[in-house]
């Protein structure tokens, strides 16, 4: 069986005027099924630009990504939101919950749509969150904040959870929830989990870390024993 | 105002960088402000134009007429009167006129004076030349420039004239040698008269020497004063209403003189022609006495002359008896000669038988003897034969000359008396002369001691319909200006509002670093407001220049239809353009205070960090759970997002609100304005014709004659003018207001239809007579004319007559009623205000169905009754209504189009700053996999479901907007119809404002495509 991601030659090249920044600089990996991925490298290493890429929401320069074996890089627009709506669920570094909308109702957002979604209230339980379904994203703390965004992503059942940066805005103790949250999940579903951080411990976690510099690949580990999330420290 | 260099190129590149903001409050401002000045402009212009013409062709401010015309003498004292600039007398009457093509068409007839020249300050009403030249001599003229006919073509004024005397046209057949506008006539509307079919259809202007007369028919004068003056301000009506008096003191007696020496004149004619025919009888006296003499003579002398011939006569006969008598006296002695001789052969042969003898010889003497007897005999005899024959001719020739005589007898006695009995026929004629002349003098006297009394009459500019229409035409778009832009204002307040707290919202971390720069908070609030005074500045200005170049002039061009005052002139008052700016300018600071205000209190600290999120709520419509269970989850989320956001929910409702109870006002103006004639002369008036008698008219005669045109009885009414007090109110602005009678109270319904505003009939037969004097006799007024006088049913006011006189009345009503001002009332109610019974000089008719659709047949044919003065059909006059009112649409369309872009804007500016404030949102839910289509639909729905909320809200507003603008626009005496078919109007702006949201949501549909996932990423602002 092969690989469920797979990066070739992937080039992304930003053009300003004569200077050309390549965020991505012939990138290739593969991801199995079922891994939970860390990606890693200094800020401006390139890491959102390949999660961008590969949930769809930007294009590569040149280069190939594949995602159980469908090219994303030929994706038309109306193809690429398809593969947004079934397969992806992303994880930003600010939540991105729609205000206006209770803990519950973000998460029928997702689900209103999704083809075979999972039921919105129990998947914000199994993110610990069965007692704050009713409040508004105000209402809550931001660790809270970002489970009801992890359950948002979730509760459409994709193929891949896409996390850029979950921890970034939160508190140690809250971030280390967060993660142990996406572990857990990676570990007992079949769901492929890709997890950026600019923090290199976090990646002990992974069953597979890519590690990044200046847009470029700069080595893949396979993890056979990651650590559990409590026992890593920063 | 922002001194620092570098803020201010960062406000020019705020400005670059989004060009949306600026534009929505660019064109808010340009729309506000160019409305404003636009229509506010145009009423001063379309005054100045039109004065401009007035005074370039030198309108008479005053036409004197009297019942007797005017004398050089008149003219020469009018030009004397103090305050008088020049004078022009001119003959001025009307004739029907046929054209070459036979056809006959009613001309007003006017002639010109002597000099026509440039600076001739006599030449008062200049006609302005549109092609060939002024006529010169008799037997040319000068014809109205609309009318359908070629230089060079002939026209012949027939006797059926008016106003003159036929003889006063030296040639009745004139030739066209120009064609011209006169500036007595600015509307199409050419007056009225008793011929034809009481319209007249055109006007000709005659040379002086095309006319033979010793009197003019009028006077027109200029004053001094009106010079440089508008004809439309408060000032001219003063000068004209202090000098009327003077002139109508003026032309009374200058008339009463004119009357008296027309009179003495004419008597002097009577006394001398008396004197003369007291000659003529003296001379007929003498004549008959000579005619007496010879024929007495003539009689002496031929009785003599008879007496002489017959004397001659009877000499012949006794000439002839004398000569028969001698005759047979000859014949008696010739046959005794005979017998003698006989005898003397006897005795002779005797004696040749008798011897010798004495007897012999006896007997021979014997014979002897009796021999010489007989031959002396016969000597005698032969003399007397000769004598006979000499007697019968003496006889012979004195009868010839008898005969002669007879004849000439005659022949003279015939001719003597032929010659008396001529001259007895001159006398007698002379005779039959004198009592013809007799009779005439005695019928001339009595003319005379019969004469009327004289009558002047003075004409101002006002009584020129086509002016007194133009102005309250002027002054309704000078209200329009006033009511409507304010509202513009209020809109565009609303949009800078919204646009400058998103600006400020976004420069949230701006504002804080340029605190913790130490900007004190005016100089950051004054880059705001330089910020957005720069944008409705340059709105303002650019919609001041476009509104007064476009609105004056568009709107003076739709106006020509109607009236003809030369060329426009843009008459720009600085004031309301300034007023604009500046209401501009302060909306704008106002506006961008408000929403700089709250975020210039937070410390820089606060406004550094993001802004907290806006916390979540319930809204209202979760409570009632049933509701809200039935909604599906995108239902959910749109009312949510809808009642998120009070201050932008209201903003945006009141913004739609704001277009579409502009467009529904405007739908709403037009529609009044268009169904006013209908209503007056459809529901209200149910007769068809008006008829209105001669003073001299025996009505009953006449309703007679009308009978064959009627469906039934026609209705009999009196109509006086009066004017109506109320403690200070009074009438003094109205036309006129007419006393209004009807013959048959019971009747009036059937052709005019009282009702209260509410539609209950009102019936004037149960109105209080006021005979008991316990009570006041009752009135209905019509609506406009009770509000006027602030008065309603049951409350008094005072009526005054044309005379002065006044009485008290009650109010017992108030009726619907849109064209002119009534007070209508019984005629016993009329006695007891008027002290007179109401004379019945004007007919209602309702056509029969012969005539019902040939009213104007109808109409021509009951002209020509006698005893008609004129008659009118409601179908002309509605037209005319009609085609005055017409001329709004232009503006109309105006507000129309401006209501369009206004909602077009707000609804741009508030879709636009909705996405952008939400555009994270958007990102999200892209990268979600929401589909193009359903972002789209995800906003849509809020807008939509806004901008219906907003309309409703609008549509009541609109109700009242029309109201208010409806009753600003209304005149004394002509107001619009503020009923109206509501339902098919608020759906029409209902789904033009429902469009225009499609429109503009599907013009932000790229903007929503454009929003990049990635941007979903970026930390919240
Ligand atoms: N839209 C863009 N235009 C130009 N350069 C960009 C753009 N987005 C990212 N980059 C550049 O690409 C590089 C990679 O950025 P990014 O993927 O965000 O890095 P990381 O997430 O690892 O911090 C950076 O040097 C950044 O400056
Ligand atoms: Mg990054």
């Amino acid at each position: 069986m092969s690989a469920l991601i797979e990066f070739k030659n992937v080039y992304k090249i930003y053009q300003s005027g004569e200077v050309e920044i390549r965020a991505l600089d012939d990138a290739s990996f593969t991801v199995e099924k079922g891994e939970l991925c860390v990606v890693v490298g200094q800020s401006g290493a390139g890491k959102t630009t390949l999660l961008n890429i590969m949930g769809g929401i930007d294009r590569a320069t040149s280069g190939e990504v594949s995602l159980d074996g469908a090219y994303v890089t030929d994706f038309n627009k109306k193809q690429l939101t398809e593969y947004r709506r079934h397969d992806i669920g992303f994880v930003f570094q600010f939540y991105n919950l729609i205000q206006n909308l209770t803990a519950l109702e973000n998460v029928e957002v997702a689900t209103e749509m999704g083809e075979d979604p999972l039921d919105p209230a129990e998947t914000l339980a199994s993110v610990g969150l069965s007692h704050r379904l009713k409040n508004f994203p105000a209402q809550l703390s931001g660790g809270e904040q970002q489970r009801v965004a992890i359950a948002r992503a979730l509760a459409k059942n994709p193929k891949l959870l896409l996390c850029d940066e979950p921890t970034g805005a939160l508190d140690d103790e809250t971030g280390k929830h967060i993660l142990e949250l996406l572990t857990e999940r990676a570990k007992n579903t079949d769901m492929t989990v890709m997890l950026i951080t600019h923090n290199s411990v976090i990646a002990e976690i992974a069953n597979r870390v890519i590690r990044m510099k200046s847009g470029k690949i700069t080595g893949v580990d396979t993890n056979e024993h990651p650590k559990p999330v409590s026992e890593i420290e920063w | 105002m922002v001194r620092s260099p570098t803020i201010r190129k960062l406000i020019f590149r705020d400005l670059r960088s989004s060009p949306g903001r600026f534009l929505a409050i660019f064109v808010m401002f340009a729309l506000g402000a160019g409305f404003f000045a636009g229509l506010g402009n145009t009423a001063p212009s379309m005054r100045a134009s039109a004065d401009i013409y007035l005074h370039e062709t030198r309108l008479a401010d005053f036409r004197l007429i009297s019942t007797y015309g005017w004398d050089s003498a008149d003219v020469i004292e009018a030009a004397k009167l103090p305050g008088v600039e020049s004078v022009m007398p001119r003959y001025s009457f009307t004739a029907k006129v046929a054209r070459p093509d036979g056809i006959p068409s009613v001309f007003s007839i006017k002639s010109l004076p002597l000099n026509t020249s440039e600076n001739s300050t006599s030449y008062l009403n200049r006609l302005v030349l549109k092609d060939g030249r002024l006529p010169a001599k008799s037997g040319e003229c000068a014809v109205d420039a609309a009318y359908a006919i070629e230089i060079g073509d002939e026209l012949t004024i027939t006797d059926e004239i008016e106003g003159a005397e036929y003889g006063m046209i030296k040639t009745k057949t004139v030739t066209v040698v120009g064609k011209v506008d006169s500036p007595e006539y600015i509307s199409y509307a050419r007056g009225n008269s008793s011929l034809g079919n009481g319209e007249i259809d055109s006007f000709l202007y005659l040379p002086p020497a095309g006319m033979d007369s010793a009197y003019y028919t009028e006077i027109c004068i200029l004053m001094e004063e009106t010079h440089g003056i508008s004809a439309f301000s408060d000032a001219y009506k003063d000068i004209v209403d202090s000098s009327k008096d003077l002139l109508e003191d003026f032309a009374l007696e200058r008339a009463e003189l004119r009357h008296r020496s027309i009179r003495e004149e004419a008597e002097q004619y009577l006394r001398d022609g008396e004197a003369d025919i007291a000659t003529s009888e003296e001379e007929l006296r003498d004549g008959q006495a000579e005619v007496d003499d010879g024929r007495a003579e003539a009689n002496r002398e031929f009785a003599k002359a008879k007496s002489d011939l017959q004397a001659g006569e009877q000499k012949l006969a006794d000439g002839r008896a004398e000569y028969d008598k001698n005759a047979t006296g000859l014949a008696d002695g010739e046959a005794a000669l005979s017998d003698a001789k006989a005898q003397v052969e006897q005795m002779k042969l005797l004696l040749q038988t008798l011897p010798p003898g004495p007897e012999h010889d006896g007997l021979a003497a014997q014979i002897a003897g009796a021999e010489a007897q007989i031959a002396q005999n016969e000597t005698q005899l032969t003399m007397g034969r000769a004598a006979l024959e000499e007697a019968a001719a003496t006889l012979d020739a004195a009868a010839a000359e008898l005969s002669r005589g007879w004849a000439s007898y005659d022949s003279e006695r015939w001719a003597a008396f032929s010659k008396l009995d001529d001259a007895q026929a001159e006398i007698d004629d002379g005779r039959t002369k004198i009592e013809d002349a007799k009779t005439d003098i005695a019928e001339a006297r009595q003319d005379l001691d019969e004469m009327d009394e004289p009558e002047a009459f003075i004409f101002e500019r006002e009584d020129n319909a086509a002016y007194s229409t133009f102005e309250p035409n002027a002054a309704r778009i000078a209200s329009l200006a006033a009511t409507i832009p304010p509202f513009m204002f209020v809109i565009a307040a609303l949009v800078c509002l919204t646009t400058m707290a998103r600006l400020v919202e976004e420069h949230r971390t701006r504002i804080g670093t340029l605190k913790a720069l130490g900007y004190g908070r005016g100089a950051i609030i004054s880059i705001y407001l330089f910020y957005a005074i720069v944008c409705s500045l340059a709105g303002s200005v650019a919609g001041i220049l476009a509104g007064i170049n476009i609105f004056p002039s568009t709107i003076w061009f739709a106006y020509e239809g109607l009236y003809a005052l030369g060329e426009f002139k843009l008459e720009l008052r600085p004031a309301i353009c300034l007023i604009a700016l500046v209401a501009g300018v302060i909306v704008t600071v106002a506006a961008t205070f408000a929403s700089c205000y709250n975020e210039q209190r937070s410390p820089a600290a606060v406004l550094m960090r993001p802004r907290a999120p806006k916390a979540g709520k319930r809204v209202l419509l979760e409570r009632a759970t049933i509701i809200w269970k039935h909604l599906n989850f995108n239902q959910k989320v749109t009312m949510r997002n809808i009642f998120r956001y009070k201050k932008r929910l209201i903003m945006t409702i009141v913004g739609i609100a704001g277009c579409s109870a502009l467009l529904l006002a405007s739908f709403g103006i037009e529609d009044s304005i268009r169904s006013m004639a209908d209503r007056q002369y459809e529901d209200i008036y149910h007769y068809n014709i008006y008829v209105m008698l001669k003073d001299d008219a025996d009505p009953g005669i006449v309703k007679n004659e009308l009978a064959v045109f009627g469906s039934r009885d026609s209705l009999s009414v009196s109509e006086t003018s009066c004017t109506l007090l109320n403690g200070e109110i009074n009438t003094n602005g109205f036309n006129t207001i007419s006393a209004f009678v009807p013959e048959d109270a019971a009747e009036l319904n059937e052709y005019i239809l009282l009702r209260t505003m509410k539609g209950e009939p009102l019936s004037i037969e149960n109105l209080s007579s006021g005979d008991s004097g316990a009570e006041l006799p009752g009135v209905f007024l019509t609506d406009k004319l009770a509000a006027h006088m602030d008065v309603g049913p049951g409350d008094s006011l005072t009526i005054e007559d044309s005379d002065g006189n006044t009485a008290e009345a009650v109010v017992s009503g108030v009726t619907l009623n849109y064209v002119g001002a009534y007070v209508y009332m019984n005629s016993e109610a009329y006695e007891n205000v008027f002290s007179k019974p109401p004379q019945y000089k004007s007919i209602l008719m309702k056509l029969n169905s012969e005539y019902v659709d040939r009213v104007d047949e109808a109409v021509t044919e009951i002209m020509a009754i006698d005893g008609v003065e004129f008659a009118y059909s409601s179908s002309a006059m509605r037209e005319l209504v009609f085609d005055i009112a017409e001329n709004m649409d232009v503006v109309i369309m105006f507000i129309q189009q401006m209501s369009v872009m206004l909602a077009i804007v707000v609804l741009y500016n508030l879709i636009n700053i909705n996405i952008t404030e939400r555009e994270r949102e958007i990102a999200t839910l892209k990268v979600l996999g929401y589909r193009p289509r359903e972002v789209f639909l995800y906003f849509f729905s809020e807008s939509s479901i806004l901008t219906f909320i907003g309309a409703l809200f609008g549509l009541l507003g609109g109700i009242v907007l029309h109201r208010q603008v409806i009753n600003a626009i209304a005149s004394e005496d002509a107001s619009f119809p503020l009923r109206l078919e509501w339902g098919v109007l608020l759906l029409i702006a209902m789904t033009v404002t429902m469009l225009i949201c499609v429109v503009v949501n599907t013009i932000m549909q790229p903007k929503l495509r454009r929003i990049d996932p990635v941007s979903s990423l970026k930390s919240p602002e």
